[in-house]
């Protein structure tokens, strides 16, 4: 009786899994307001060229390349960390037309240079733009002596930088600006970026903190000062307000701690819609295209290898599971999900899963060599990389799971059939 | 040829990136080779065959950008990363049977030549059938992605198994 209800559960879980997965099975079921169809990313990219104009202090002269450089490196990073799909980078000539529209700065000395950034995302545009126009400098300032006597109809002269004086402490003597939320003073949960000060700079910057205690400093953050009082508990935390927004904490934490765009001004100078480039690909051709694969495989398993037909069978019960679970979880969830990239990882899944079943002796070092490979996809991987890790983590973790019920199933069928 | 072309279109970033995972999985392999065997030829073979994959990969790439009008996009990553997968796993294959019959007292080369170059037939030919049975089904975009990846983890997989085998010999 107990082998009869576990190989029903189990094969109603490959029936009603296998069912979500296939394509187009959303409209065989009543109710329509509900949807379960994949969430293709595709319809959301948008792609757009954007020339940058970087204002570099003419002192960087003979470092301009450099500079350059670090900029580019710096805008890739904060791209990257916010999950933008592709990215390219370029140094950049701009023609007349475009330089009609440059900011002529008060110091005429000003040395200007171009980058040409191409983006192709899902992300926000809006997010996009401001962390490709934030330099990510952070200064503490002291306010200038007519800041002092200023009248309360002029309250704004507080936010801007020329009426405050810098200090030595800026963004390079912060190890980190951690964001966290913190319970605010009206007693609401608030983001705040708390300043850790670099190794060796905490009692140099608390000294500063304990000689200016009920004074007014300033931070300057995206070239707005936040005015605020010295406390004397901001020796022991220093912490900025970013207010009660978690979208915006993580622009701040992309922003604050990717490293600092050596440049005095970043603008853009010229921007152009493109028509995104996406490899078209249907859920139809996915599912096919893996389902033809899986079976030339197997074909191949039980001509080349001669295997036992029962370790063939479980291969193909199990590597089943792991599709029509996977595809069920994407579709059930309505996770976002790059068609095409289905692709790659269902080919890398199919070959894990095959030497896990065919290498049993090597299997532990397959694993742990997959699952390391995956991590660093993740980790050091740029545009659609880390996405094909997570795909590959999430099927070896499936893998897991589905041989349990593999071999469950097979057990009880064993002894159904005895 | 013009490479610095196509090496503007990366940044320092990425190279740095890129290079620290190979090196992490390169070494990460090897070191389990050296722990295992005990013998520091194979672990140095190791070591380049993980390499290889981003010259053969960058070799290629560079090759259809040149001479073939393929424009160059982040999606052909997709190559390097899949390739190396494809590798590792074809690496702890040879290492988990490398490790365990040399250190018999009455080791057999033959064995393990023997096992490794099925593994490795089997590892391609699984790839060749699974690249051109999706082929059927997806446009040339991504045809020209399998096939690469076909291609560069072939001539790499196929390198690991006679590189192992010449080491073999000489014991």
């Amino acid at each position: 009786m107990k082998s009869y209800i576990i190989v029903i559960l189990i094969s109603a879980l490959l029936i009603s899994t296998l069912f979500f997965a296939l394509p187009k099975t959303e409209f065989l079921v009543p109710f329509h307001e509900q949807r379960f169809d994949l969430n293709k990313k595709s319809e959301n990219y948008w792609k757009e060229e954007i020339v940058l104009e970087l204002n570099i202090e003419p002192k960087h002269k003979t470092l301009l390349e450099g500079k350059v450089n670090q900029a580019k490196n710096v805008l890739y990073k904060r791209l990257q960390k916010m999950g933008v799909e592709e990215i390219q980078i370029v140094n950049y000539k701009p023609t007349e037309e475009e330089l009609e529209n440059s900011i002529d700065f008060e110091d005429e000395t000003m040395l200007k240079e171009y980058l040409k950034v191409i983006i192709q995302t899902t992300k926000d545009q809006t997010l996009v733009s401001r962390v490709i126009t934030s330099t990510g400098n952070v200064k503490i300032m002291e306010p200038k002596e007519e800041l002092k006597e200023i009248s309360d109809e002029d309250q704004l002269q507080l936010y801007m930088e020329e009426n405050y004086e810098e200090t030595k402490w800026d963004r390079s003597k912060f190890r980190n600006i951690l964001i966290n939320d913190l319970m605010a003073g009206d007693g609401e949960r608030s983001y705040f970026g708390v300043f850790k000060p670099g190794f060796g700079n905490r009692r140099e910057f608390n000294e500063f903190l304990r000689e200016r205690e009920g004074e007014n400093i300033g931070v300057l953050m995206d070239s707005f000062v936040i005015p605020m009082q010295v406390t004397p508990e901001m020796t022991n935390l220093f912490a900025v307000g970013i207010g009660p927004d978690k979208n915006e904490a993580e622009i701040q934490n992309i922003i604050l701690n990717t490293g600092v765009i050596p440049v005095k001004n970043i603008s853009i100078l010229s921007s152009q819609q493109k028509n995104p480039n996406i490899y078209e690909i249907e859920h139809v051709q996915v599912i096919l295209a893996i389902f033809v694969s899986i079976i030339s495989v197997l074909l191949f398993l039980y001509q080349r290898e001669k295997e036992e037909k029962e370790k063939i069978l479980q291969f193909a019960f199990s590597l089943l599971l792991i599709f029509t679970i996977s595809l069920t979880i994407l579709k059930i969830w309505q996770i976002p999900v790059d068609l095409f990239l289905l692709i790659p990882a269902g080919i890398l899944g199919t070959i894990f899963v095959k030497k896990m079943y065919t290498c049993p002796t090597e299997s532990r070092i397959i694993l742990i060599t997959s699952v390391v490979v995956s991590a660093l996809m993740i980790i050091f991987g740029t545009g659609y990389i880390p996405i094909l890790g997570n795909f590959l983590l999430f099927i070896i973790l499936i893998s897991f799971l589905t041989e349990i019920l593999t071999k469950t199933y097979f057990k009880h069928a064993k002894i159904i059939n005895s | 040829m013009e490479i610095n072309k196509y090496l503007e279109l990366i940044t320092t970033y990425q190279i740095n990136t890129t290079i620290v995972a190979l090196l992490i999985i390169a070494l990460l392999i090897s070191s389990l080779f050296l722990y295992y065997t005990n013998d520091i030829k194979p672990s140095a073979i190791i070591f380049l065959s993980v390499i290889l994959v981003p010259i053969l990969t960058g070799t290629f790439l560079l090759i259809l950008y040149e001479f073939f009008n393929v424009q160059p996009s982040e999606k052909h990553t997709l190559i390097l990363w899949s390739s190396l997968f494809i590798n590792t796993i074809n690496l702890s294959t040879l290492l988990g049977r490398y490790s365990k019959e040399i250190l018999k007292k009455d080791f057999d080369i033959d064995h393990v030549t023997r096992y490794h170059f099925t593994a490795t037939l089997n590892l391609f030919t699984t790839i060749l059938l699974i690249s051109f049975a999706v082929s059927v089904f997806v446009d040339m975009n991504m045809i020209l992605i399998l096939n690469l990846t076909l291609l560069v983890s072939s001539i790499v997989i196929w390198f690991n198994h006679l590189v192992s085998r010449l080491l073999l010999k000489e014991k």
